[in-house]
Parts: C-alpha cells; sequence; structure tokens
C-alpha cells in the first residue's frame, strides 16, 4: 500500500516536472493534432471536437472569473445564451429574425457589442456584491433572461427556439471564405479558441491579471495599496462575458439554432463545473474539463440512463479528492 | 552539482509516442471501412427522451415500434432490422449531437422518435442537410409540416393543428356558441388554441377570453380556475399535458366546474396516462384525439390485447405511434426492397404508404408530409369502474392543410 503510493506520487511528480520543461513542445504538438484532426477521424468525433472547443472557450471565460478574480458566477450562461440569440435574430432566416448577413464581419461585432452592453449593465449592479451575493443575482439575471426568452416568442421564439442559424461566412468584396462545411468550421472554432487562450494567457500575466489574481487573495489588502479593485473586476466580467457569448455564437452557428436552454442555469452550472473539474485559475484546467463533461455523458448516456448521476459523482470526486482539478494534479500552481 | 537527466520523457521517446498517436488516428478509418459488410441489417436509430419527465413517452414509443417488428419477425424487405437507441434528454443540443452519431457513426438507415416540438425543430436543419430520413413519431408542432418542412422528415404521428380543428367546428354545433380558452403559455398552446379557433369562429363562435399560463411550470392553477369562474362561459376550451393536466383538471373538479361548464379539450388533457390521477373531475370532459382505447375495430382491440398482455399496462396514444413508426419503416422496406440507398427513391414511395392503423385507415399525405387520419370525438366515462375515453363521435379523415390558412 504505502510503497504503491509513493510510487504513483513519484510518477506524478515526474510528469510534472517533464511537463515543466517541455510545455512549449506540448503546446506544439497539441496545435499540431489540433490541425491534423479533422483529417484523421469521423465525422461525427470531428462534430464532438467542436462542440468540445465551443464550450472549452465558454469555460476559459468563465475561469476568469472565477480562477483568477474570485468571483463564483453562476449566471454565466446569460452571456453565452445571449450570444447565441443575438446572433441567431441578426443572421436566422426564420421569418422572426432580421436574417440581414451570416458576414462574421457583421455580425461578430454586433455579437461583441451586445454582450458587452449587458456585461456593463449586469457588472455594475453585481459586483458590488460578492460571494454568495453576487452568485444569487447572476443566477437571477441569467433565469430573467431565460424566461424572456420562453415567454416574448414574437421575437425569441418561445420555448422552439429560433431555427435556420446559418453557418457564417468571411468576406469583404470579393475576397469570400465560407464555413458551412464541417471541417472548415472546426478549423474557425479552433482559430477562436486559440485567439481566447493566447489572449486570456496574455491577459492573467499582464500587471492587470497580477491585480485581479491579488484580488482573489485579498481585496481588501488590494485597494489598501490604491488599486481601484472595482474597475479591475468591472472589466475582468466585461472581457469575460464577451468571450462566454462569442461561445454562444459560435453553439448556435453550429448547431443552427438558439434555443432557451442556452440561457438556463443548468448550462452556467455546467460551465462551473467544468472549471471547478479542469483546475480553476490555469486556463487549460478548463478545457480538459470541458472536455471531460462534454464527452463522458455524452458516451455514458448510450450505456446507461444514470449518466447525470454519473457526472455528479465525477464531480463530488474532485471536489473532495482535488481541488485544484485535473490540471491541478499534474502542475504545480505558481 | 551534477546535472541529472530528467527522468521520465526524452525527446525520442516522444517522438515515438506521436508516432504512435499518429498510427492510430489513421488505423481507425481502415478498420472501420474492413468491417462493414454486404449482407448488413437495416438499422433504425431510436431518439426519445429515456431520462426526465418525458421518459414515460419515449418507452411507449420505443414499446411500439419493437412490438410492431416483433410481429414481423425483425425483418422486412428481405433485410433483417436493428435498432439502435439513444436518450435525447430533452435538449435539442444533446438531441442533434446524438442524431449525428447515430446517423454518421452507427450508420442507421433511418432515425426515428423525438417528442418535443423544440427538439424536432432543432434537428431540422441537420436532417435536411445530412440528406437522411427522419420519422417523426410524437412531436406535433405545425411548422414541420408548413415552413419548416423538408423532404427528409415525415410524421407518423400528429400535426398539433389536427385534432382541434375539427373539433372547434363540433364543439360549435354540439356544445356552446361561446368559449373560454385556456393553454400553456408555448408552441404547442399555442398551435392548439389557434387552430380550435379558427374553424369555432368561422362558424360565428365568439371568444369570451384567452388565458395562457407559465410553461413548464403552471404552479398553483387556482388563480386561472378563478378567472375562468369570474366569467362563467358557456364552455371551456383548453390543452395541458402531463403533470399540469392532472393540477388544472383537478382544480377544475375542486372549483365545482365539472358539473356546471363543459370541458372541451385537447385529447392530451385527459389521455390514459394522467386520467387515474385526474380522477373524477375529469368526468364528461370532451375531447378530441386520433385514437381512444376504446375504439371499437378489430386492429385496435387485438393491439390494445396485445400491448396489455406483452407490457402489463393499457395502451396510451404514444405506444400506437411508436407501433405505426414500425409499419411505416417495414413498408417502406417493402416498397424499396430492402434497398435504402437511394433517398429521394424511398421519399417517393413513403408517399404512396397507407394501412389500416389501431387508429383507423391510415395515409401519409405526400403534401403535409403528415398522416392523415380520423378525428375521435371521445368523452371521458366510466367504464368497468374505471375512467377511460369513450368514442362518442367519429369526425373522419383530416391532414394538416400544409399552411397557416387555417389557424
Amino acid at each position: 500500500m504505502g510503497t504503491e503510493r509513493t510510487k504513483i506520487i513519484t510518477h506524478i511528480a515526474t510528469a510534472r516536472s517533464w511537463l515543466a520543461a517541455n510545455s512549449r513542445w506540448v503546446l506544439i504538438l497539441t496545435l499540431i493534432l489540433a490541425l491534423i484532426f479533422p483529417f484523421s477521424v469521423k465525422t461525427y468525433i470531428l462534430s464532438l471536437g467542436i462542440e468540445v472547443l465551443i464550450f472549452a472557450i465558454f469555460a476559459m471565460s468563465l475561469d476568469l472569473l472565477l480562477g483568477y478574480t474570485g468571483l463564483p458566477s453562476l449566471g454565466h450562461a446569460a452571456f453565452f445564451g445571449l450570444g447565441a440569440y443575438i446572433l441567431a435574430y441578426v443572421s436566422s432566416n426564420s421569418e422572426l429574425a432580421l436574417g440581414l448577413t451570416d458576414n462574421l464581419l457583421i455580425t461578430l461585432p454586433i455579437v461583441i457589442l451586445g454582450t458587452a452592453l449587458s456585461a456593463v449593465i449586469l457588472g455594475f449592479l453585481a459586483l458590488r456584491t460578492s460571494g454568495v451575493f453576487f452568485l444569487m443575482i447572476t443566477l437571477a439575471f441569467a433565469q430573467m433572461l431565460f424566461s424572456i426568452a420562453i415567454r416574448w416568442s414574437s421575437v425569441t421564439g418561445g420555448s422552439d427556439g429560433m431555427t435556420g442559424v446559418p453557418r457564417p461566412t468571411l468576406g469583404i468584396g470579393t475576397w469570400h471564405l465560407s464555413f458551412t462545411d464541417r471541417a472548415d468550421f472546426y478549423y474557425l472554432v479552433l482559430a477562436f479558441f486559440c485567439i481566447t487562450w493566447f489572449l486570456l494567457r496574455y491577459i492573467v500575466r499582464s500587471p492587470f491579471g497580477l491585480a485581479l489574481r491579488g484580488i482573489h487573495a485579498n481585496e481588501q489588502r488590494m485597494r489598501g495599496l490604491g488599486y481601484n479593485t472595482f474597475r479591475y473586476k468591472f472589466t475582468a466580467f466585461i472581457v469575460s462575458g464577451v468571450i462566454a457569448g462569442i461561445a454562444g455564437m459560435l453553439l448556435s452557428q453550429y448547431f443552427w439554432h438558439a434555443v432557451p436552454h442556452n440561457l438556463f442555469w443548468n448550462m452556467s452550472g455546467q460551465a462551473l463545473i467544468m472549471v471547478v473539474v479542469g483546475g480553476p485559475g490555469t486556463l487549460t484546467g478548463p478545457v480538459i474539463g470541458a472536455t471531460l463533461m462534454r464527452l463522458l455523458p455524452n458516451f455514458a448516456s448510450t450505456y446507461t440512463e444514470l449518466s447525470e448521476t454519473l457526472m455528479g459523482l465525477v464531480l463530488i470526486l474532485f471536489v473532495l479528492l482535488a481541488p485544484g482539478g485535473i490540471f491541478g494534479i499534474f502542475h504545480k500552481k505558481r | 552539482m551534477t546535472k541529472e537527466k530528467p527522468a521520465g520523457f526524452n525527446r525520442r521517446e516522444l517522438l515515438q509516442a506521436t508516432a504512435t498517436v499518429a498510427a492510430g488516428y489513421t488505423a481507425v478509418p481502415l478498420l472501420a471501412a474492413c468491417s462493414s459488410s454486404d449482407a448488413r441489417p437495416a438499422k433504425i436509430g431510436v431518439l426519445l427522451p429515456y431520462s426526465g419527465i418525458y421518459a414515460v413517452l419515449g418507452e411507449s414509443i420505443t414499446e411500439g415500434i419493437r412490438m410492431y417488428l416483433d410481429e414481423i419477425g425483425n425483418q422486412s424487405g428481405g433485410r433483417r432490422i436493428e435498432i439502435i437507441t439513444e436518450d435525447s434528454q430533452m435538449m435539442p443540443d444533446v438531441a442533434q449531437q446524438k442524431a449525428r452519431k447515430l446517423v454518421e457513426q452507427d450508420e442507421v438507415d433511418f432515425v426515428a422518435g423525438i417528442v418535443s416540438t423544440g427538439v424536432l425543430y432543432g434537428l431540422r436543419d441537420y436532417f435536411d442537410s445530412a440528406k437522411k430520413l427522419l420519422i417523426c413519431a410524437n412531436a406535433g408542432g405545425n411548422k414541420i409540416s408548413r415552413e419548416l418542412r423538408t423532404p427528409y422528415i415525415w410524421r407518423t404521428s400528429f400535426s398539433n393543428w389536427q385534432p382541434n380543428w375539427p373539433l372547434g367546428d363540433w364543439a360549435y354545433k354540439n356544445v356552446a356558441q361561446k368559449v373560454f380558452m385556456s393553454a400553456p403559455d408555448y408552441g404547442a398552446g399555442h398551435n392548439m388554441v389557434d387552430a380550435f379557433a379558427n374553424s369555432f369562429q368561422a362558424l360565428g363562435g365568439q371568444i369570451l377570453g384567452m388565458q395562457f399560463t407559465p410553461f413548464p411550470t403552471m404552479g398553483d392553477p387556482a388563480p386561472f380556475i378563478t378567472e375562468i369562474q369570474g366569467l362563467d362561459p358557456p364552455m371551456v376550451f383548453c390543452f395541458y399535458s402531463g403533470a399540469s393536466a392532472v393540477s388544472f383538471v383537478q382544480s377544475y373538479g375542486e372549483f365545482g366546474l365539472t358539473d356546471n361548464i363543459p370541458l372541451v379539450c385537447a385529447g392530451f388533457t385527459v389521455e390514459e396516462d394522467v386520467l387515474p390521477a385526474q380522477g373524477t373531475a375529469a368526468l364528461g370532459a370532451l375531447s378530441s384525439l386520433h385514437w381512444s382505447l376504446l375504439i371499437d375495430n378489430p386492429i385496435n382491440k387485438r393491439f390494445t390485447a396485445a400491448y396489455k398482455n406483452r407490457t402489463g399496462k393499457d395502451a396510451n396514444v404514444f405506444a400506437v405511434q411508436g407501433y405505426d413508426t414500425g409499419r411505416v419503416i417495414a413498408e417502406l422496406l417493402i416498397a424499396v426492397q430492402g434497398d435504402t440507398s437511394d433517398v429521394n427513391r424511398m421519399i417517393d414511395y413513403l408517399a404512396g404508404i397507407s394501412f389500416d392503423s389501431p387508429r383507423g385507415p391510415f395515409n401519409l399525405d405526400s403534401q403535409s408530409q403528415n398522416p392523415s387520419q380520423h378525428i375521435y370525438v371521445r368523452r371521458v366515462d366510466e367504464v368497468d369502474g374505471a375512467l377511460h375515453n369513450v368514442v362518442i363521435e367519429d369526425l373522419g379523415a383530416f391532414t394538416d392543410p400544409g399552411d397557416n390558412s387555417l389557424g
């Protein structure tokens, strides 16, 4: 027993130091694998890959709040769903929507603007609270949007959602790219994923990011040092909301629809679990968490009706045994 | 200080690992290609909720499909038939990924099932782009027979319009000329109310008021029943299903309306699954549906007896829809002589399929891609000590109009 345990600990320590020494190679290898992915797998596996990447973007956006700033939002689906609905409203060909364009050069700024605006409003209110109160107010906001999506059927399509969302295009004048094909869309999502990952990594390593970590560790003290902590949290909240909105936009383009479920608290809870299971405050951890949380129930539900119970057990185990998440096991936190 | 070789992998081992992974990647599709042989069974991917509040519907439909396939020895058109089930979890996104799994990985020939309209609409664009057949065994959203119609989605169940439009006409002539309407505030609720109102108003009927209650949970129905009581209309039309059907009808009885104001409703409100819980509050309720447990035809008698024998439970309308879904697929396989390779050819044959179902004559209408079927008016009565829907009139065959001209 005892020697087995030491063995495992040694193995983990070995893996840790190897990862630390070769992180650049791991990154390059992962990127290469991600690039050849569409050529090497069946179309269904590719579709799972797209879903995982979209949810990874969503989870990373929440990590900026939860893991780095220490803001436990239980309403992050508000921005995710809003991104989906704004995109659907602008580009869907259903009679409810405007059906203007599927060109990302126009739709993306609209989604960014819309989600940023709502993040400004919610952030302004919610960031005056903290802890459980912050959790409740974000939850309430998301549930409010959920009930609007269900009730205001002349705009949102009600419980049936909004259908007929096209896959995006990208073009100026005669230069034109279309992402209708699944593999093409995969590369688009991969590009968004990489931009998000590098952008967030840049942010959390910048002085701004260090200040966020400072707020997480001890907000009083940061204030004592002369930081306007509200301004820092507010900015992080908006950035996080916009990225979640972009993930939602990609989801609606991928599934050709926006549905109320995207706004439901269950979706916020899923994102929270992805971050916690993967490892909060690590960026890569939530990516692993998103992979696990999307794939495991998907495979498990083919064999058992208890897949949700299984996911609950996984969560309990991680919270009890590995509070640093999967990533925390293999990676020492700085 | 001596420099130690870092434990674990070195670069060569890393390269080896990469090569192994790459080899594994390429081997998967190759192996898959080898395993598919010629005498392939015809596969039906059944996509239904098996968890959550609609699990009972999912299980009834599956049981219906299996029952028909067992009756024909699980083969048709010279091919063995196989079923692969997947849980849609009632979520459009989950359902779409499961549909991809069935179509692309399990390589099924047809997908059947779908309980909720939200899921059906969410799947529409996938089946339209994948050019695969989806046989819808329940979800009744009108749009799939109308503005969202695609050649690849056919329905063996009903459109929400179907039972209610004939009922509006019948209720005007047989019950009252004024009505108050109540339904949950979501797609199906509005579809059913609109259909009833259309034919009712066409005859000069007057709508005294309408209430749309919160969906998915209605909460306490008392305020809504009080509103009805205050207005004291000569007739109430409503549509509810599941738990809200039970609480609405029970409350209707508790407020003493059952004996005073005739309740006319879409058949699901008082179907076999909710009647026992509603009890005497449901007595006398008039409803319309494309089936009743007590329809007096030999096929229905045989079906209901066999279903009870097989499952120990009374049949319900969902089981009938599953049974007919199994039959439609089997008939299609016969028509194409087992050749499922050309989807357009299958679509051509689908349009002609007709047979005698437990619900009466069943024809797949090529225009709405929905069954043309008889609609029955039923009244809740006590039969042999239990509450059932007794058929009081056969209104004849109806199919969805295929556009929004009639509500």
